[in-house]
């Protein structure tokens, strides 16, 4: 048997970049593939540009036996290839079968739309895949998201799809809707779909997946029979052999706790959230995307309030209701999405670093003490080498990783005692990297604690004192020693493997 | 010359500033009376009202989030009859009607920040919504002992100096109110915490967030400060035309937008300037000054409005297209 779909050789580049370096991939009709990989592996990548959202730089795409070129989603839409999202992207204000039919309209002969048919149609198809159509004159945005991923795998049979990409498309559904899924996925094996299956819950795939490739740094590590491998392999081939980097660090004395969190549980976020936090320490928060961890972040720095549990600091438990009271108690946050969150990219660098404590520099009536400010600002940058013509540069005008050292400095000049960097160094080249993180050292050997959060695994062993590792809203790893901090320990931690402990 | 250009692409009340006197230059040509100090210093007292309006609107784009007020005229219109109604038909203290006017705005105000702040509601509905109210409550509030809304006009004669006394043919309400008024919110934008919090919220309010800003207190307050002036506006309008009519400000709530927008404030928040607005409302009050010296119809008035907007916005499109450089 030929496989239905071949990409062979696909090498794709962002700027220096190499995200897929000469991928090989391919899927039988009827078969279910699973694609591993971390986070940056190349994942993303290979499915955009197997569903005609980027073109490869080279490489061929062969389909059926022919020769493919993809110049549009919408192309490969027409040809059968169709992906299913994590977030499904519906209409939410239109109906199910509006949605079904959206741009596919079956029209009568006077040109109105035909909407028995389109009606009969839909309720035809999903009851081929076992569902009660009771729901279809519903609006999209009334369904959970469950039955909107059905609709519109349900969409993607009317197109006749002869390939269907699942993008970790459990991620977000209940155990029961899952199970639905599942169920779903062998109905459309049954019909001789193939299927590219994404996802980071390994201790899934068993259950569902025929075959497996993991990827790395933009390779294909392995392809195998699902049966045939082990999720130790799985992980070990996931990990790699990852260079860390390894450093002078004297680890500190765990005596004094700043920052104890308690039971800390926020529905729909995370979990039974349980941590201690010492003076002078690196705490590395692993896992992946989407784990809880910016939101257990957030919520210590005031921004999201917790349904229950406590946040302990210095021996008192404090209620830290917004941003203002955390930044009285020493506690710097520096957020992961520098352009949404982390500064006010349209105004200057001098602003932007002292807007946190601007009412510390006031002579009277509220007014800025410009000579003070403008003292703070070229300290900072100075100090972090930042590379502009001056501070009243605007952050627009900056490179990623200028940008980055003006948001940490933005939260230095706070003088926090405990300083939560969430993904210090994304999207910031490998010098400015290095420089972030030797500055991140010299801060924790000066007293400050500090909270990394990374989904770096690299850059959270290179760092960090102790690790605690999150899945799915719940912490599903604790790794007090240097040496039980490895990529496999964290990984099988990250991916949702039983509790995972090592203390000493 | 292409420093000039760029200049004037870069920077709107520089661009203001040359517009204004290519219209100086004109309507002096044209019109003998235009350029004679007496007409200069009486026309100014024709743009604070407008002006006052025109800087609450600055503060509240600025304060971005779709931030907008549409209700700052009727604000203006329920003020003066509270002042009107107090003093001309109960006989209150002109002094303390005044406060209490001034009050009414300032209320006024905190009705609409309180809905967009701290209830999160578009200000285009909450204003919109307002503004109605507002204007029939001053419509409410003029009806006289016989059921209909009237004007109140029987006001002390010592309350007449605030509208229509001149000091060297400077009126009073520019030299005592209006321009002391432009120098303290010029200075709260540019030298204090407030002002950095204003552009801060404007920016990006989840970045403020972030960034330990009193995000709520600032959106608020903007809108308290804006009726604070209306209401002061009202007292200056009152006490010019010697009258408190219930649709005194009917009509200005857009032009009080359209001159912050023509100043330089960004509708989408995070950008303006007293200065720019200050421009703007000089090259406005010019304009309407000219077009009545020069016998054009007072109906034009509101037209040129707008197509000096449109026209200052092409030509700032060209401008920054061909001269604006990043630095």
């Amino acid at each position: 048997m030929e496989p239905i779909l071949k990409a062979k050789k696909i090498v794709k580049n962002f700027g220096g970049v190499k995200a897929l370096r000469e991928v090989d991939f391919d899927l039988f009709a009827g078969e279910v593939h699973a694609l591993v990989g971390e986070n940056g592996a190349g994942k993303s990548t290979l499915i955009k540009i197997l569903t005609g959202v980027l073109e490869p730089d080279s490489g061929e795409i062969e389909y059926f036996g022919k020769k493919l070129v993809l110049k549009s989603p919408r192309e490969a839409h027409e040809a059968g290839i169709v992906a299913v999202y994590q977030e499904p992207l519906v209409y939410k204000h239109l109906s199910v079968v509006e949605n079904i039919f959206l741009g596919n309209e079956i029209k009568k002969k006077n040109g109105n739309v035909d909407w028995q048919r389109e009606r009969s149609i839909t309720r035809e198809l999903l009851k081929s895949l076992d569902i009660d159509p009771y729901f279809i004159d519903e609006p999209m945005g009334s369904l959970s998201t469950g039955l909107q991923q059905l609709t519109l795998i349900a969409k993607a049979l009317n197109y006749n799809a002869k390939v269907i990409i699942f993008d970790e498309p459990t991620a977000i559904l209940t155990e029961h809707e899952a199970q639905r899924l599942f169920s779903i996925i062998e109905r459309l094996k049954e019909k001789g779909v193939g299927i590219i299956y994404i996802s980071h819950r390994l201790e899934e795939l068993p259950q569902i997946a025929d075959r497996i490739t993991i990827m790395r740094d933009g390779q294909v590590m392995g392809n195998f029979d699902m049966n045939q491998v082990t999720r130790e392999k799985i992980i070990e081939l996931m990990a790699g052999h990852t260079l860390i980097e390894e450093l002078k660090r004297t680890p500190p004395e765990y005596t004094d706790v700043v920052l104890e969190v308690r039971n800390l549980s926020k529905k729909g976020m995370y979990q039974d959230i349980d941590f201690k936090l010492y003076r002078g320490e690196i705490l590395g928060f692993s896992g992946l995307v989407g784990a809880g961890r910016s939101e257990v972040m957030q919520t210590i720095f005031g921004l999201i309030k917790p349904d229950s549990g406590e946040i302990i600091i210095n021996g008192k438990k404090v209620n830290v209701k917004d941003p203002s009271i955390a930044m009285k108690l020493g506690i710097a946050y520096i957020p992961e999405d520098r352009g949404s969150q982390g500064l006010f990219k349209a105004l200057t660098i001098n602003f932007n670093v002292t807007i946190p404590i601007i009412e510390q520099l006031t002579k009277f009536l509220g007014i800025v003490d410009n000579s003070r400010e403008k003292e703070i600002a070229t300290r900072y940058l100075k100090w972090l080498q930042i590379k502009a013509p001056s501070i009243y540069t605007l952050v627009n005008n900056l490179s990623g990783g200028n940008q980055q050292k003006v948001l940490i400095a933005k939260w230095l000049a706070t003088s926090p005692k405990i300083l939560i960097l969430d993904e210090p160094t994304r999207g910031v080249d490998v010098a400015v990297k290095s420089q972030i993180h030797n500055e991140i050292l010299r801060l924790a050997d000066s007293g400050i604690s500090i909270i990394v959060v990374s989904s770096e695994l690299p850059e959270i062993i290179k760092l960090s004192d102790r690790v605690i590792v999150m899945h799915e809203g719940r912490i599903t790893g604790r790794f007090d020693k240097k040496e039980s901090i490895t990529p496999t320990n964290l990984l099988n931690a990250a991916t949702g493997a039983r509790m995972v402990y090592s203390r000493d | 010359m292409k420093k000039f250009l760029n200049l004037m692409a870069t920077n709107r009340s520089f661009f203001l500033f040359i517009f204004l006197i290519a219209m100086f230059l004109v309507f002096s040509f044209v019109i003998p009376e235009f350029s004679t100090i007496y007409n200069i210093l009486n026309m100014t007292k024709y743009g604070v009202e407008i002006g006052l309006l025109a800087f609450a609107e600055t503060l509240i784009i600025i304060s971005g989030g779709g931030g907008i007020d549409l209700s700052i005229g009727s604000i203006l219109s329920l003020s003066a009859m509270v002042i009107g109604v107090l003093a001309g038909r109960l006989g209150m203290n002109i002094v303390l009607a005044s406060i209490l006017g001034l009050i009414a705005g300032g209320l006024c105000g905190a009705v609409n920040g309180f809905f967009v702040s701290f209830l999160r509601m578009p200000p285009l509905i909450v204003t919109l919504s307002t503004m109605y109210v507002y204007d029939s409550l001053a419509l409410l509030i003029a009806v006289d002992k016989w059921g209909n809304p009237m004007p109140v006009s029987n006001f002390p004669y010592g309350y007449f100096f605030i509208g229509q006394q001149t000091y060297f043919n400077i009126p009073f309400q520019v030299i005592a109110i209006f321009i002391p008024l432009a120098l303290i919110l010029h200075f709260l934008l540019s030298k204090t915490t407030f002002g950095r919090y204003l552009f801060a919220t404007g920016n990006s309010e989840v970045v403020a967030r972030f960034s330990n800003v009193p995000v709520k207190k600032i959106k608020f307050s903007v809108y308290v400060i804006g009726g604070f002036l209306a209401g002061l506006a009202a007292l200056i309008m009152t006490s010019r035309i010697a009258s408190a009519r219930p649709d005194l400000g009917a009509g200005l709530n857009l032009q009080a937008i359209t001159i912050a927008v023509l100043g330089g404030t960004n509708i989408m928040g995070g950008e303006g300037s007293i200065l720019g607005t200050l421009m703007a409302i000089v090259v406005i009050t010019a304009l309407y000054n000219g077009l009545q010296l020069a016998g054009i119809s007072s109906i034009w008035q509101v037209g040129t409005l707008g197509i000096i907007l449109i026209g200052s916005a092409i030509a700032n499109i060209i401008l920054s297209r061909k001269y604006s450089s990043v630095e």
